[in-house]
């Protein structure tokens, strides 16, 4: 066991959302207000009380700076904007927190969907004129992303005789769940037969393996747990996080041996009081089929190259859903395949609520710990353990 | 054993690049999105002269891309160069059927890219399309080499099926 000072000793006392869809005519800011505005008022606070904020720099998410100013927020003693998946910046800023260089921080992430992602948004002028101001980066040799990730899936198939109505499972779980979830952009019922039908984007990757690009916006307040339990009724405590990264990179990340996955995992076990077992509900971040496939692996419910069996004999046909280890519930909001692309933030989120028992309909009993992966292979792997208070 | 981006040359000698450097204003020119700087105008002059050139530690011998200005093993400042050539065998393919990949592309659809791990240096992995007249004949595990197919300012890496080895 490693030592872990900041164990259990910062919290999420305040959570906001937009919900996801495929077009809120709205801003970025606008979104962001409204996630954040939502998210302090969870937490029984002011804009006063903000004495830490920290934003994303992906797609169109306005700066810390911008939104400090948006909310009037007259002072703070710590900020940061920075890369997703949104479990960087709940961390940093958590140990903010913990350092005690601020009090009690604001976290959000706005996301609209770009006009490269999507033909119909690529006829919208203002979306547009938003993205254009997103800076660009140098050409990879990797030309896109997804092809990357589809590239990994296509390794993995052929590796592992991996069959595509494997990695269906994933996607129908979460598509059940977000049947019951307002917040989700795709709510209707699909089957198998849908998933195998559906069109491919980058083969052997198909539409419904891609995380849908949303409007949409997610907001955290985190503090000190000691002042957490004066606040709030249902503290969430952060008990252990991390990230996880190897020395290759680009093409030689396309491999499946040793990922930063794999360090995370060692990472994130060693830094816990609490074993797999004792997690009572998981989010396998789920940006494209294959990494949450992976993280169920690497998180230890199964070997790699096992993972997609490993789907298919927890698939539980009467609820449509996936039961790990017989027992664990995943993506209970639907994960971005189905709620929207919200770079781990819609993950964290649900998890806050499942553990608040605060799902609605889609409660999944009394869970006490929740697991969240976010990022992936690719140079963002991150992952925290999640749970209630005593 | 896990892939790195470090890679023993096996037999492969040096290469000097010196000769193939092209002046800096052309490869800003020629590669208008390109990471150009001191450390990869090699690998950018080689793409535009049809040769895959990747930088070599002169101290220890070790390999690395994407260009890099230190040896990553042994510290070296020293970089030199060499040509990746030979046969390659491809570990991941994709199919692009729509999408970013497809942007500026007016080939066939699906469009083949892949990732391919060279024989020499040993583990080396580079992803380009794959130029074949029968996309259904590719897949993991095919033999292919470096071919360069034309684009609009410069020619770019690709591989095409080895058929040096299948008997006509």
């Amino acid at each position: 066991m490693r030592a872990n000072p900041s164990k259990d000793a910062v919290a999420i006392v305040g959570i906001g959302t937009t919900g996801y869809s495929r077009d809120l005519a709205r801003s970025a800011p606008d979104l962001a207000i409204d996630a954040c505005t939502r998210a302090i008022l969870d937490a029984g606070l002011t804009a006063r009380a903000i004495d830490g904020i920290c934003g994303t720099t992906w797609n169109t998410s306005p700066s810390s700076g911008f939104m400090q100013a948006a909310l009037g927020i007259p002072e703070t003693t710590w900020h940061a904007d920075h890369m997703v998946p949104f479990t960087y910046n709940l961390v940093l800023a958590a140990n903010a927190v913990f350092a005690g260089t601020c009090e009690v921080a604001l976290v959000y992430t706005s996301l609209r969907r770009l006009p490269s992602l999507s033909r119909a948004a690529a006829g919208d002028p203002l979306r547009q004129r938003a993205a254009a101001a997103i800076p660009t980066t140098a050409v990879r040799s990797v030309p896109d992303v997804s092809v990357g990730y589809a590239g990994l899936m296509s390794s993995y198939i052929s590796r592992y005789s991996a069959r595509r109505e494997q990695f269906g499972y994933l996607v129908l779980n979460g598509r059940q769940y977000a049947e019951r979830n307002p917040l989700a952009v795709f709510r209707d019922e699909i089957g198998m037969p849908d998933y195998l039908a559906a069109p491919m984007v980058n083969e052997p990757m198909s539409r419904l393996d891609m995380d849908v690009p949303v409007d949409g916006a997610d907001a955290f307040v985190v503090t000190t747990t000691a002042r957490a339990r004066d606040i709030s009724e249902s503290p969430v405590l952060l008990h252990a996080a991390t990230f996880g990264r190897i020395d290759k990179f680009r093409d030689a990340e396309l491999d499946l041996d040793r990922t930063g996955q794999n360090v995370v995992s060692e990472r994130l076990w060693n830094l816990s009081d609490l074993s797999l077992s004792d997690i009572d509900v998981m989010f396998a971040y789920d940006g494209f089929s294959i990494i949450a496939v992976t993280w169920i692996e690497d998180m230890g419910y199964c070997k790699r190259g096992e993972g997609c069996a490993y789907l298919a004999s927890s698939w539980e046909p009467a609820g449509r859903r996936l039961l790990l280890d017989g027992r664990v519930p995943v993506n209970t909001h639907g994960g971005s395949l189905s709620e929207g692309g919200s770079q781990g933030a819609g993950h964290v989120r649900e998890a806050v609520m499942q553990l608040r028992q605060a799902a609605g309909d889609r409660q999944v009993g009394d869970p006490r710990s929740a697991l969240v992966t976010a990022g992936a292979f690719l140079s963002n792997p991150t992952a925290m353990i999640l749970r209630s208070d005593g | 054993m896990a892939t790195t981006d470090r890679y023993r040359p096996g037999d492969a000698a040096p290469f000097d690049s010196a000769g193939l450097l092209l002046p800096d204003e052309d490869l800003l020119a020629i590669f208008p999105d390109g990471a150009i700087d001191f450390e990869s105008r090699a690998y950018y002059s080689g793409i535009a002269q049809r040769r895959l050139i990747i930088n070599r530690c002169t101290k220890c011998g070790l390999a690395h891309h994407p260009p890099r200005p230190m040896c990553p093993a042994c510290w070296s400042r020293s970089m030199g160069t060499m040509e990746v050539t030979g046969g390659a065998v491809i570990v991941s393919l994709v199919l692009s059927y729509q999408g970013m990949n497809l942007r500026d592309w007016t080939g066939a659809v699906p469009r083949p890219v892949a990732v391919a791990e060279f024989d020499r240096p040993a583990g080396f992995r580079y992803t380009a399309p794959v130029l074949a007249d029968d996309v259904e004949g590719v897949t993991v595990g095919t033999r292919v080499v470096l071919a360069w197919g034309e684009g609009r300012l410069h020619p770019v890496p690709a591989f095409r099926p080895d058929v040096s080895g299948v008997a006509l």
